[in-house]
């Protein structure tokens, strides 16, 4: 046991070093100086306050989903459809923004409270699939992304179209989540989301409903025995799942991006699954792993800006670290050999 | 009216070939009890390396070569990471997606540069057998194709007869229903599983090289566009049954096809409606055939022979 | 296990920072005019964002200014990407395409004393301009070329999304068709995706197989598929955004070109000269930004007549006297 502990250990230093001299191999195929990419990666993340506040903005979306995604993880509902219900969550904020005549601060309310209701919903449909039906919900939340993508299409084209110019998004949206530190995008949604995360992990850890939860990831068919409903539990963390990634839509639209088009997710869904693998689907671990894989994703864009390399580095890097995080004891064997 | 079907039904067949090639793999795959959602990883790998060694060699047999072998090494990395390292087999398949993606991208770009001259590769031609090719519809849609079509047409029925008539394909199935039965009656389940992944990479990077040496003759980053995941909806439709996912991807097809026809005949409809309606048509045959839709019961997860 | 991906990027964050401490600091302002591109897609697309990085590099050959580039840059990374480059004190900062115009515009207000750039866009303020081209003006003459090409009557057009750059060249192209001869059909088909070549070669085929035999095309990437569809099928294609030709010889007979890379220079040399200014401009054949490109091995086919109405048509909308209508909602 100690020793599998100290592989694990060596194991991480091990990728990171792979990680890098890949990185570094990469860099010079582009033809820039190691240093000059490497300081343009340092200056993006943390070079100002400015670049700071950005990983935050990042991070929020991502943590919110990867929420999500850990809880529907936990009963082996495997939801990859997180970036369809972010765009659902988007498209509620919108309207709720653009047709509620009210004060800003219900806007906001009511914005969050429907967007996570049928962010829910709209997940509960693999949901309500798999549970009573068996279909698998992996290829059925893919196809939903699919869906919700073209919905937000074209009601950016119809109803929710900015009828003074003829582009295929919505009018700007007033309404704004309140911005913490100013001259920066970061808004209250990045405490809402780490709030949230630790809530969540409570709920997880300390009540009948989340051990429930917890159970049903850990033996199914020890939890059927003890009476536990699956079907149910699957249907509560599908609903909880949808909804937190609706919640992203929200953010996104009424801190962040205040229009809705095609596009206002930059992959978050897919990306944040990631993030909750490498949180051990624990939603409180998510914030860090959020925040880590933000700092990558904005160090990488900024890595760009300063020496040159392509965006495309960020993807690979991400699937190199993961792939060499879930392959860990099978690539790297020798780490373990001793333990039992 | 027998133009427009004639045109609509090639048509399918175009889209369908290579859904259908990367449909077949992914269900012996999962089969097997391994699923591989990194499809579209597999195709891509296989679309760039083909491009690449045939835009460098000019030669389109070594393209296809090397289009098999990087999508084999793709789909046996899924498969060693599932199989040894006994990883989340629906994750490994999304970050080999991640990675193939930026993989590719960067190699393009590293390789091709910034430019305004296409960089292109030759493709393979049609062949047209002769008298069959006479044959009204048929004869143009399915008798006067390329050389990949007629090699679709092979694996459909070569895969048909190893997952059903063979005693390959039984070790498969029961590899992938109850890996303890198959273990205990002698069946090498890791090997077993290893070759289903072989042949899925295979046949993946087969369907990437369609897309580059027999579609298109170029090489444009991204270039599968989810087409993997569109195979995945076609394993799924088609009961992952051969004959099954080349139904599924035709279905695909045409309403794909038809909504381009549609839209030229002047239907005034938001376009993201066409472009959806694949998906849509997907969900509800799905759910028209909620009775008869079981995954095997093994699908995802790693065999210990010591676990209960 | 729990904080892997952390420890990893910590230990990454410290490496590139002992590295980062070892890079030369370029001296923050020796003078040098320093210009950004953003880009929605990649660089290498042979198309759309390939002419606006080629207009960066001449820029930066004529005047040695100092240049950056970022690709497939994200809606919702666009207004960061604007702020750093401007905090990195990017003299301009060049957004290729509408989706940029309004993070723009929100970004220029900080930053007075630097400017923005949007094409395609409708956004404004005192440091912030748009670009606009008149690229119907080019679709005109395409749909009049298709019009006399044409045998079967029947000619087509591809867009890649409903929105006003390219729906104005889609309608331009058929009302074009139209005023040569009201009996040729035009087919019309918008497939939803810049980038999918084979969803691009594919409505093409469908356009082919109802019998069309000239196709043009306003679908950046995807377009490519497009000329390939006709070279395998033995019709004639027009080519969008840079001269196409060198696709298929013997099958794209002329391309609308957009002189990108002048509207940068210009706004570059309007920087260095300080009299960048803010508005929206449009930028057509008259000023010799939306160009018809040669017919090359054409010339010897289309009929000395026919050229003399496009020239003619070329020199009425130069000058003003016949003016290309701009519709930029679909019509059928």
């Amino acid at each position: 046991m100690d020793k599998k502990k100290k592989g694990k250990i060596i194991s991480i230093f091990l990728i990171a070093i792979i990680t890098l001299f890949i990185s570094w191999i990469l860099i010079l195929l582009v033809g820039t100086s190691f240093t000059k990419a490497c300081s343009g990666f340092y200056k993006g993340i943390l070079g100002s306050s400015y670049n700071i506040s950005e990983v935050l903005v990042k991070m929020s979306p991502l943590l919110l989903c990867s929420i999500g995604i850990s809880v529907a993880f936990q009963t082996n509902f495997i939801n990859i459809g997180a970036d369809g219900q972010l765009y659902i969550g988007a498209i509620i904020a919108t309207i709720v923004a653009m047709y509620f005549n009210l004060p800003t601060i219900l806007v906001l309310i009511i914005a969050l409270i429907l967007g996570f209701i049928f962010g829910g919903m709209y997940s509960l449909i693999p949901g309500i699939l798999k549970s009573k039906f068996g279909i698998s919900e992996v290829i059925n939340t893919i196809m939903l992304n699919y869906i919700a993508i073209g919905i937000t299409g074209i009601l950016v084209k119809t109803i929710l179209m900015d009828k003074s110019g003829y582009f295929p998004m919505s009018p700007e949206i007033e309404a704004s989540f309140p911005i913490i530190i100013g001259k920066t995008r970061l808004h209250l949604g990045i405490i809402i989301s780490i709030v949230l995360a630790l809530v969540v992990q409570f709920w997880l850890d300390r009540t009948k409903s989340g051990f429930y939860i917890r159970a049903i990831g850990q033996n199914v068919r020890a939890s059927r025995c003890a009476g536990i409903k699956i079907n149910k539990n699957i249907l509560i963390s599908a609903m909880l799942s949808g909804g937190f990634a609706a919640l992203a839509g929200v953010f996104e639209i009424l801190g962040v991006q205040h229009r809705l088009m095609v596009g206002i997710s930059s992959d978050f869904g897919y990306t944040a699954i990631i993030v909750a693998l490498l949180a051990n689907n624990k939603p409180k671990n998510c914030i860090l792993t959020s925040l880590g894989i933000a700092a990558l994703q904005v160090g990488s864009l900024s890595m760009q800006r300063y020496a040159g390399v392509p965006s495309s580095i960020a993807l690979l890097i991400m699937g190199v670290i993961v792939l060499l995080h879930l392959g860990n004891e099978a690539l790297f064997p020798f780490l373990y050999k001793e333990s039992k | 009216m027998i133009a427009l079907i004639t045109s609509i039904i090639a048509a399918a067949i175009r889209i369908a070939t290579p859904l259908t090639f990367a449909g077949i793999g992914e269900a012996i795959n999962e089969k097997s009890g391994v699923i591989n959602i990194g499809l579209d990883s597999i195709m891509l790998s296989g679309a760039f390396v083909s491009f690449y060694v045939c835009n460098k060699t000019d030669n389109i047999l070594l393209g296809v070569f090397a289009g098999l072998i990087s999508g084999i090494i793709i789909s046996l990395f899924h498969g060693y990471l599932a199989i040894k390292g006994k990883a989340n087999q629906t994750i490994i398949g999304l970050a080999l997606n991640f990675f193939a993606l930026g993989l590719t991208s960067f190699l393009f770009l590293v390789g091709f540069g910034t430019s305004t001259e296409l960089p292109t590769c030759r493709i393979v031609s049609n062949i047209s057998i002769p008298l069959l090719n006479k044959i009204p519809i048929l004869g143009e849609v399915v008798f006067s194709q390329n050389i990949f079509v007629y090699l679709l047409f092979l694996t459909i029925i070569l895969s048909y007869i190893i997952m059903y008539k063979t005693s390959w394909g039984i070790s498969l199935i029961s590899v992938g229903e109850n890996p303890k039965a198959a273990d205990t009656a002698g069946i090498d389940v890791k090997k077993t599983r290893y070759l289903a992944c072989i042949i899925n990479g295979l046949l993946g990077g087969l369907a990437g090289s369609y897309l580059t040496l027999a579609q298109l003759g170029f090489f444009m980053e991204n270039i599968t566009n989810g087409k993997g995941y569109m195979a995945l909806v076609a394993v799924i439709l088609g009961k992952r049954n051969p004959l099954g996912i080349f139904l599924a991807a035709l279905v695909i097809g045409v309403a794909d096809a038809t909504q381009i026809r549609l839209q030229t005949a002047g239907i005034p409809l938001p376009s993201e409606i066409f472009t959806m309606l694949p998906y849509f048509v997907a969900m509800i045959v799905l759910l028209f055939s909620i009775k008869n839709n079981k995954d095997p019961l093994a699908l995802g997860t790693p065999y210990e022979r010591n676990a209960r | 296990m729990k904080k892997f991906i952390t420890i990893v990027l910590a230990i990454m964050l410290t490496l590139s920072g002992v590295f980062a401490s070892g890079a030369q600091e370029s001296a923050a302002d020796d003078g040098t005019v320093k210009v950004a591109l953003l880009l929605s897609g990649p660089a290498n697309d042979q198309g759309w964002n390939a002419i606006a990085v080629a207009g960066l590099q001449a820029a930066q050959e004529k005047y040695g200014i100092e240049t950056s580039i970022m690709e497939n840059l994200g809606i919702t990374d666009t207004e960061a990407a604007y702020r750093d480059y401007a905090s990195q004190g990017y003299d301009l900062v060049i957004g290729h395409g509408f989706q940029f115009g309004a993070p723009a515009a929100k970004v220029s207000a900080d930053f007075p004393n630097q400017y923005f750039m949007a094409t395609e866009s409708a956004s404004q303020t005192e440091n912030m301009a748009s670009y606009v081209t008149s690229c119907n003006e080019g679709a005109y003459i395409m749909g009049m070329l298709a019009a006399y090409m044409t045998k079967s009557n029947i000619v087509g057009v591809e867009g890649a999304m409903v929105q006003p750059s390219i729906t104005k060249e889609l309608e331009a192209f058929k009302l074009a068709v139209k005023e040569v001869n009201p009996d040729i059909k035009v087919l019309s088909v918008y497939i939803n995706s810049y980038t999918d070549v084979t969803k691009g070669k594919e409505a093409a085929i469908s356009m082919i197989d109802q019998g069309a035999d000239v196709l043009y095309h306003v679908a950046n990437q995807a377009g490519t598929g497009l000329i390939k569809a006709c070279e395998e099928a033995d019709i004639l294609a027009l080519g969008n955004s840079y001269d196409q030709n060198s696709i298929s010889p013997n099958h794209v007979i002329s391309s609308t070109s957009y002189d990108i890379p002048n509207v940068i220079v210009k706004a570059i040399e309007n920087v260095i000269n300080g009299t960048f200014s803010g508005g929206i401009y449009n930028l057509g054949m008259a000023d010799d930004i939306v160009q018809i490109a040669p017919y090359h091995s054409f010339d010897s086919v289309l009929s000395q007549e026919v050229k003399d109405i496009i020239s003619e048509r070329i020199s009425q909308i130069k000058d003003g006297s016949f003016v290309v209508p701009t519709i930029e909602t679909p019509t059928n």
